[in-house]
C-alpha cells in the first residue's frame, strides 16, 4: 500500500503520476513521429523525476537504452521505490556527470527549472547528438472554471517555501525563445509542435482533480481544507469544466556530434 | 412487434396523464429535494459510467433485447444509463419513466438521442402500453410491492430484464473504515434512500415474483465491474464519495476525505461493483419473442 504523503517528495511525485495519466496518450505520437527520437538508442532523460515517463518510454521501445539522472535525492528515493525496465537506468545524479555520447537529450518540463542553461547547453554541444526539449505553453493552457481556492493554496506554497521549492518548480516558464537558445548554443532547429492536450472528459477531469489536490499537498499541504476539496470535486464533475495542457515541442540536432543518421532526418 | 405501431417513444404520454398523479403505493413517492436530487444524479452518473460496459455485454448476449424494439425504462434515473443505450442501441425506442421530480427535472436538461424519451412518472398498475421489454436496472430495491410490478408486466411486456445489487459481488479493496462505519449505520428505509429496505437489496426472490406473474427464468448472470489501476481509481473515489453523500452529506468530514484520498492513491485499491440480471420470459404473452427459444 502506498502511504500518506509525508514529504513534498512524495506529493510532488504522486503529482507527476497522474499527471503522466492526463499527458501520456498525447505526448506519445509526437515523440514517436520525432525523427531524431526514432532513430535514437541512446537516449539521456535529463531531469527525470521518479522516472514514469521515462519507464513508459523504455517499456514502450525496448530497443532502445534510456539513462535517466534525476538530482534531487528525495525525488529519487521515491521513483527508486519502482521496478525500472531493464533498458531503462535510473541514476541519483546531474547531467554534468553523465560522460560519453548519446544519440538524444530527452528533456521533459525540467529545462525551466535549471538556474544556468547555458552550462545545459555547453554539456550537450559534448554529449549529445540531438535534443528534444517540451515545455509547459501556458499561452495555450487553460482551465475553466477556476478555481480560486486551489490557485491560492499553491500561490501561497510556492511564496512562502520559495527556497525549499526552488530547484523542482520555482523557474522560469517563459521559454518561447528555446529553439533560438539553442541555435546560439550550435545547435539547429530541426521541428517545433504544439500540443494542446484537452483533457475535459470526465475520465481527465477527475484525473486532473487528484493531480491538482497532489499539487496542493506537495505545496501547502496545510491549505488542504473541506471547502478547497470540495471545490475540487465540485469542479471535476461539472459539464462545463475544461482543462487544456499545452506543451512545445522542439527538436535540434548536433552538428558537432550528428551521426549520418540522424541528420538526415531533419523535417520542416 | 408488441408496441412498434406506437412510432416514436413516449408518443402514447401526455405528460399530464403520467402515472404519479394519483400516488399508489408501487409509487412509492420519491420527493428528493433539488439538492439531495444533484447529489444523486452525480451518483448515478457515476454508476452508468462505470456500469456502461459490463451491463451492455449482459444486453449484448441477450435475446430479449436484441430482439426487442420498444423498451420500458423504469426508474430510470437521471436517464445516465438509458441515454446511452438509445445511441447505441438507435433502432430501438426507449420510454423512460422516472417518479422523482426533481431528479428528472435534472436528467431532461441533457441532450438525449431521438429515441429515448424520458418521462416524469413511476409505475402504477393502470400504466397503458405494450412494450417488447421491461428493463428495470437497479430499481426493483425501491419498489414494496414487486408483485404489482410482475403481474402488470405480465400483460403489458414480452420480456424483462431485471438488474438488482450484488453484494456480494461488491466489495471495496482495502476497506474504508469511517465509509464502512457510515453504510452500517444508515437507516436505508429512509426517504431519501427511495424507502428501499437493506434486506430486500439482494432481491433473491426475483424469479419467484416474476414467475407467479407467468415469466420464465431464461437465464441469469452476475456482471462484476471492477474500478482499479490508474484510471479507474479516481472514478471509484467519486463514485464512493458520492454514495455517502446521497446518504448524509454531513458525514463528508475531512478525514473521510483524507481516507478516501489515500485509498485511490493506492495502487492495489479495487472497487468491484456487482449486479445481478434475470432475462425473463412471457410465454403468456403476444410477442413473437415467444417463440424464438
Amino acid at each position: 500500500m502506498t502511504p500518506t504523503p509525508t514529504s513534498f517528495a512524495d506529493a510532488y511525485c504522486r503529482m507527476l503520476s497522474w499527471q503522466l495519466e492526463l499527458l501520456w496518450q498525447h505526448e506519445l505520437p509526437i515523440l514517436a513521429s520525432a525523427p531524431a527520437f526514432a532513430a535514437a538508442e541512446t537516449i539521456v532523460d535529463l531531469g527525470a523525476g521518479p522516472g514514469h515517463f521515462g519507464r513508459r518510454l523504455a517499456a514502450a521501445y525496448p530497443d532502445k537504452q534510456f539513462l535517466g539522472v534525476e538530482p534531487d535525492a528525495a525525488i529519487y528515493a521515491v521513483g527508486a521505490r519502482s521496478p525500472c525496465p531493464a533498458n531503462y537506468r535510473f541514476v541519483n545524479a546531474g547531467y554534468e556527470s553523465v560522460t560519453g555520447t548519446h544519440d538524444l537529450l530527452f528533456a521533459r518540463l525540467v529545462v525551466m527549472y535549471l538556474p544556468d542553461r547555458d552550462a545545459l547547453y555547453a554539456w550537450a554541444r559534448k554529449h549529445v547528438r540531438a535534443a528534444i526539449v517540451a515545455n509547459w505553453d501556458d499561452a495555450e493552457s487553460s482551465i475553466e472554471p477556476a478555481l480560486p481556492l486551489v490557485t491560492a493554496a499553491m500561490e501561497h506554497g510556492m511564496r512562502t517555501r520559495a527556497d525549499e521549492l526552488a530547484t523542482t518548480l520555482v523557474g522560469d516558464r517563459n521559454l518561447s525563445d528555446m529553439p533560438a537558445e539553442w541555435a546560439a548554443a550550435g545547435f539547429v532547429p530541426t521541428a517545433s509542435a504544439t500540443l494542446v492536450a484537452d483533457v475535459s472528459e470526465p475520465e481527465g477531469l477527475r484525473i486532473y482533480h487528484h493531480a491538482e489536490r497532489m499539487s496542493v499537498a506537495a505545496t501547502n499541504p496545510e491549505a488542504l481544507s473541506r471547502p478547497l476539496l470540495d471545490e475540487l470535486y465540485d469542479w471535476s464533475l461539472d459539464p462545463a469544466a475544461r482543462v487544456k495542457l499545452g506543451l512545445a515541442y522542439h527538436a535540434m540536432l548536433n552538428p558537432a556530434l550528428t551521426s549520418p543518421g540522424l541528420a538526415g532526418t531533419a523535417v520542416a | 412487434m408488441i408496441g412498434s405501431a406506437y412510432g416514436h417513444p413516449g408518443a402514447q404520454y401526455a405528460s399530464n396523464a403520467l402515472p404519479g398523479a394519483t400516488a399508489s403505493r408501487d409509487a412509492a413517492p420519491i420527493e428528493r429535494s433539488p439538492d439531495h436530487a444533484r447529489l444523486y444524479d452525480r451518483l448515478v452518473t457515476m454508476q452508468a459510467e462505470a456500469q456502461w460496459r459490463a451491463d451492455l455485454g449482459v444486453l449484448l448476449r441477450s435475446p430479449e433485447w436484441l430482439a426487442a424494439t420498444t423498451v420500458l425504462d423504469l426508474g430510470a434515473g437521471n436517464g445516465a444509463f438509458g441515454r446511452r443505450l438509445a445511441a447505441r442501441f438507435p433502432t430501438k425506442s426507449i420510454v423512460a419513466l422516472e417518479p422523482d421530480a426533481a431528479l428528472h427535472a435534472i436528467g431532461a436538461q441533457a441532450a438525449a438521442p431521438p429515441n429515448y424519451a424520458y418521462l416524469n412518472g413511476g409505475f402504477e398498475p393502470s400504466l397503458e402500453g405494450f412494450f417488447d421489454v421491461l428493463l428495470a436496472r437497479g430499481v426493483l430495491m425501491y419498489m414494496p410491492e414487486r408483485r404489482s410490478l410482475a403481474k402488470w408486466a405480465g400483460e403489458h411486456c414480452a420480456a424483462a430484464l431485471i438488474m438488482n445489487n450484488a453484494p456480494a459481488a461488491s466489495s471495496v479493496r482495502p476497506k474504508l473504515r469511517h465509509r464502512t462505519k457510515l453504510v452500517s449505520q444508515t437507516d436505508w428505509s429512509h426517504p431519501a434512500d427511495g424507502g428501499a429496505v437493506k434486506r430486500d437489496r439482494e432481491l433473491v426472490d426475483t424469479p419467484q415474483v416474476f414467475a407467479s406473474a407467468g415469466f420464465t427464468l431464461a437465464g441469469s448472470t452476475t456482471a462484476v465491474t471492477e474500478l482499479s489501476g490508474s484510471r479507474g481509481r479516481p472514478l471509484a473515489h467519486h463514485y464512493l464519495r458520492a454514495s455517502v453523500e446521497v446518504v448524509d452529506s454531513s458525514a463528508i468530514t475531512i478525514e473521510l476525505l483524507d481516507e478516501l484520498f489515500e485509498w485511490s492513491e493506492n495502487d492495489d485499491a479495487c472497487l468491484r461493483l456487482g449486479a445481478t440480471w434475470y432475462r425473463f420470459r412471457n410465454w403468456r404473452g403476444p410477442s413473437g419473442l415467444a417463440g424464438a427459444s
